[in-house]
């Protein structure tokens, strides 16, 4: 029994392993598409990277861009798949993590050009999330002692210039 | 400054807020400084003469690219001081070349700021002080063409510098709403669609290329707002004399103007040969593929505006060394004199080309007829060899500087054609990339190219006097230390 046991936790940490690393090898890197698009173009790919800046609804269909730190990528998917994305990156924001399954085009028909991945499924990694900006007492007090030496300046420079005008 | 930190504050983006508050009193600091350093000149005590005008506006320009650059360094958007120099040089420059990191995460003022920056270049920062600062300054004029604009609209500059103004004001207005009704139309939200239209239109104007996201114009996936750039980057690339005589009813300027002549025709030529080699290279099969990334991009590069939908390294795998050349060419022959845009300018190649045919005529013609050549740019001019040397003259100059940029790429390990490409690009105010200008580009190339931009939008001149100003006093201070020990 305590043998079946052990077998049993090693299978399921192997299949565990090996699972996380062919999911991990089957992402492809931004960069490395748009290096090797001749390699890609017409082919399936997955990405993994965060939606940036907001959906651009065009009926049915919806265009996203999606940054995975190397570079960013054009995705025409499902207007229903891109309302899936409840965060955007931006300044203030972080965007969801979104895993993109789709066929790469170089040079999309469809598109009159346009590099891009006609999504085929797209997977939320991450939630993404509003970011808190933290202000430093540093930079507080620096913005202040600055400021109080530019209204000194500018007292002494509009003293200077009355002075100026009360001589001619 | 002010209109980002209110931007800031309306958005509440509060730690650009510090960041532009700091700046601005850094600056103010700064300049009344200077004012108390130069208070003679303000008195009018000293007469400001053509040498000054020069000087000034070249000094202008590496004192601002400092205290512009400030916001960037307090963003942590960027990696080094330089790197913070080298985009605000490409910002006022209207260049479009980005160092800064992370644009997809950037605040909204500050990208307001490098807007800013880059539609104040567009015009001119002398032309700005001008408009709205000084007043009652003596040599006023010399200033003006220290910035390399020498076109009046009306007989006193101070009116052409506020002209200026309200041509580029006015073309914001109508650009930014056409843009903005776009960005709605294409799925932008109707806020976000207003500062991408408002960001936008700042650099189609300026011909500058910055844009809000990483993606540049592939951002959009719109022909619509394609359409509206080019444009918008067309109109920024003419003479700011060009927009004053058509608005004042001459619109036969446009066809009779030596400089649209010049721009249409090299337009033209560029385009078809580009299309023609993309097409046999097989790249775009159908018109409207071809019309949106190749007469696109060969129209950004002409206007020196340097937006693009295609990603750089497309450039190397797609257009092939022929397509490489023509963009090249066109970088380098830009825009208008006395627009927004940079390059040796249509008028130039158009005097140059005029007098090859004049001298040719002449050749060919008996020595006892004496002909008068005369091109019309505004109004009509006479050929004269003086004014074909001063163009060629400048052409050469942009070439040789071109030549020593793409020498240096090459001498550090970039291929030929890429360092060719990124030159003509920095030399001509273009921003076009071909994947050299990058945060770990050697420190050596960053500086030669601010050095580049700065000299290719000044056109040389101003640059050149403050470097003869700089090495005459320290002449004579060698001078003077040497009279002392002895």
């Amino acid at each position: 029994m305590h043998n079946i046991c052990k077998t049993l936790i090693i299978m399921f940490l192997l299949i565990i392993a090996f699972a996380g690393s062919s999911s991990a090898a089957n992402i492809t890197k931004i960069d490395n598409l748009i290096n090797n698009m001749e390699q890609f173009d017409g082919k399936v790919v997955n990405i993994e990277g965060e939606a940036i800046g907001e959906a651009m609804n065009r009926g049915r269909y919806s265009w996203i861009n999606v940054n995975d730190g190397t570079n960013a990528i054009g995705i025409w998917l499902e207007s229903s798949d891109a309302a899936k994305i409840t965060s955007f990156g931006d300044y203030k924001h972080i965007g969801d993590t979104v895993r993109i399954s789709g066929v790469f085009s170089k040079n999309s028909l469809k598109h009159s050009g346009e590099v891009e991945i006609a999504c085929s499924s797209l997977t939320i990694v991450q939630k993404g999330h509003f970011e808190k900006e933290q202000l430093t007492h540093i930079k507080i007090f620096s913005a202040t002692l600055l400021f109080c030496l530019a209204l000194m300046f500018s007292y002494i420079y509009a003293r200077a210039i009355q002075k100026n005008k009360s001589n001619n | 400054m002010v209109i980002p930190l209110l931007t800031a504050l309306i958005l509440r983006e509060w730690n650009p807020l510090l960041d532009f508050l700091i700046s601005i009193s850094i600056s103010v600091t700064t300049g009344i400084l200077l004012i108390f350093c130069g208070w003679e000149t303000h008195e009018n005590k000293t007469k400001v003469e053509g040498k000054h005008g020069f000087i000034i506006a070249a000094i202008s320009w590496l004192v601002l690219m400092f205290l512009c650059s400030i916001p960037y360094v307090l963003s942590g958007h960027v990696q080094s001081v330089l790197d913070a120099c080298f985009d605000v040089m490409s910002g006022f420059t209207t260049t479009g070349l980005v160092l800064t990191q992370d644009l997809d995460h950037l605040s909204v003022s500050l990208n307001m700021w490098r807007h800013l920056l880059t539609f104040v270049g567009g015009q001119g920062v002398v032309v700005l002080a001008l408009s709205f600062m000084l007043k009652n300054l003596g040599g006023a004029y010399k200033l003006y063409v220290g910035e390399a604009k020498d076109v009046e609209l009306v007989p006193n500059v101070l009116g052409t510098a506020r002209i200026i103004w309200k041509i580029s004001i006015v073309y914001m207005i109508i650009g930014t709403t056409a843009l903005w009704l776009c960005g709605i139309y294409i799925g932008l939200s109707p806020l976000s669609a207003f500062f991408h239209g408002l960001f936008i239109f700042e650099s189609a104007w300026s011909t500058g290329g910055f844009a809000p996201n990483a993606q540049n114009i592939m951002y959009y996936h719109s022909f619509s707002y394609e359409i509206i750039t080019i444009i918008l980057m067309m109109l920024g690339s003419l003479n700011f004399g060009l927009h004053y005589a058509i608005w004042q009813g001459n619109k036969k300027e446009l066809i009779k103007n030596i400089e649209t002549q010049s721009f249409f025709i090299t337009s033209f030529i560029a385009c078809a040969f580009a299309v023609v080699r993309l097409s046999q290279l097989g790249i775009y099969t159908d018109a409207v593929s071809i019309f949106r990334r190749v007469v696109y991009n060969v129209l950004s590069a002409h206007t020196t505006t340097g937006f693009s939908n295609i990603y750089s390294q497309q450039f190397i795998s797609d257009w092939g060394d022929f397509g490489i050349l023509i963009i090249i060419i066109a970088m380098l022959i830009g825009g208008s004199a006395c627009s927004t845009a940079g390059g040796f300018k249509g008028l130039r190649v158009g005097i140059v080309f005029k007098g090859l045919i004049a001298d040719i005529k002449k050749l060919l013609s008996s020595e006892r007829s004496i002909k008068i050549y005369k091109y019309h740019h505004i109004k009509d001019f006479i050929l004269t060899d003086n004014l074909v040397k001063t163009s060629a003259l400048i052409i050469i100059c942009y070439v040789l500087l071109f030549a020593i940029n793409t020498a240096l790429g090459a001498f550090l390990g970039y291929p030929l054609a890429s360092a060719a490409f990124e030159a003509a690009s920095v030399t001509g105010n273009v921003g076009l990339s071909i994947g050299i200008t990058s945060t770990s580009m050697p420190t050596i190339l960053k500086v030669q190219y601010i050095i580049a931009m700065y000299l290719g939008r000044l056109e040389f001149m101003a640059v050149f006097a403050l470097f003869g100003y700089i090495i005459g006093g320290i002449k004579t201070l060698c001078t003077t230390s040497v009279k002392h020990s002895s």
